[in-house]
């Protein structure tokens, strides 16, 4: 678990680097990847299924890269892009061509199906982000409004 | 009309230097109608496509565009770009003082070293390979190959500008050197260390992106990103597929 966390936190921050993140985003890169990656992999040990494990991770890890753009005022995608790279299926995609150039096409579409499963959990999870993200917002400026007129 | 143009430059160099450096399309209409709102030109739209950057105003010149070509990823621009326009809404600057740090910005280049960003991706393909299960003793040849995977895609960019050759060209040398290193015996589990490899040239703007603009209802970009996506996995693939199979 430690391990898991530990490099899942290392990968993140040296994802946001490659990224060019400025340097005082990238403990909260780090924090949104740790949620990511750990929501992912202890939803799925439990329930064994990739579109609740992919959509509780996407889902939460937006909600937090959200908390940290409204903290450190930077644009969401900052703290998205690299805390996501984890759970890019990077191995379903690559072994999908590899077996499609061997003509093996059970495998290919068994990955392929992987792939698509976890990227319409990962959107549906974004989407649920951003009704957080709307409702957050229409809050907020609610309250500013009032603010002004009295 | 020069009035309006003048004060239109930095909204539109803006607007290209976010398109350019990877930001949501949603993001930048966004700020640039902010933008022109907080300097007085309450009537005006903004479009943008991945590859341009347009305004219109309902007096001449009515419209204003710039091409946005030269596409990388660089997160820092788009928030110093977004402090820019949040302090230019509160008044804090004017638009003079934007439109010269805005060409300042934009002329500037990634602050780490080469040597820096090839450790960073030894970092992301050895600690991914670890949590995807691989084994403790890849770490370190992970760590190579993934450093010299990225380094190619880099350097082939810079020489070569032909969009996804250096995908290609990278993952067909990451193959090799995984399967030249286990040939000597320093590398036992080559699926994991080849996934783990490819990590750091995974297209995660063009993913997170594709998803965010889509949902805020902005299809070009939405498209474009997600076929870039596509594309760049596939390229990944077809290289390390080649070498597979020209090896057996």
């Amino acid at each position: 678990m430690m391990i898991h966390i530990v490099f899942s936190f290392l990968a993140t921050i040296a994802f946001a680097l490659l990224l060019n993140v400025p340097k005082k985003a990238w403990l909260a890169c780090g924090v949104s990847g740790v949620v990511g990656w750990l929501v992912y992999y202890l939803s799925f040990e439990i329930s064994q299924n990739l579109l609740i494990a992919y959509f509780l991770s996407a889902f939460l890890m937006g909600i937090t890269s959200l908390i940290f753009a409204r903290i450190k005022k930077m644009p969401v995608t900052v703290f998205n892009i690299p805390a996501l790279v984890p759970l890019v299926p990077g191995g379903d995609a690559y072994r999908a061509v590899r077996y499609l150039f061997i003509q093996d096409f059970d495998l290919t579409g068994h990955h392929l199906m992987r792939i698509i499963i976890i990227v319409s959990a990962i959107a549906f999870g974004f989407m649920m982000t951003s009704i957080v993200e709307q409702m957050m917002r229409s809050f907020f400026n609610k309250n500013k409004g009032y603010r002004e007129e009295k | 009309m020069d009035e309006i143009g003048k004060a239109v430059e930095p909204i539109l160099l803006a607007g290209k230097i976010m398109t350019e450096s990877g930001s949501e399309i949603y993001r930048i209409e966004d700020t640039m109608k902010r933008m022109a709102q907080s300097i007085g030109l309450s009537n005006c739209h903004s479009y943008v496509t991945m590859t341009g950057v347009f305004i219109s105003f309902s007096e001449p010149p009515y419209t204003l565009f710039l091409t946005a070509y030269n596409r990388t990823t660089d997160l820092a621009k788009v928030v110093a770009v977004n402090d820019l326009s949040r302090q230019l809404q509160n008044k804090q600057i004017d638009s003079e003082t934007v439109m010269t740090r805005l060409q300042q910005l934009d002329h500037t280049q990634t602050p780490y070293t080469l040597f820096a960003r090839l450790l960073a991706s030894g970092v992301v393909s050895s600690s991914l390979m670890i949590i995807f299960g691989g084994q403790w003793h890849d770490f370190l040849p992970t760590f190579f190959i993934g450093m010299i995977g990225y380094g190619i895609s880099q350097w082939l960019h810079k020489i070569i500008k032909i969009n996804y050759f250096n995908y290609f060209v990278a993952a067909m040398s990451i193959a090799l050197t995984t399967l030249l290193a286990q040939k000597v015996g320093i590398a036992f589990d080559i699926e994991s260390i080849m996934v783990g490899a490819l990590m750091p040239l995974v297209p995660g703007v063009a993913i997170t992106n594709s998803f965010r603009d889509l949902l805020s209802g902005h299809m070009l970009g939405g498209v474009a990103r997600g076929v870039d996506a596509i594309i760049i996995a596939g390229s990944i693939g077809s290289g390390i597929a080649t070498v597979l199979m020209l090896w057996q």
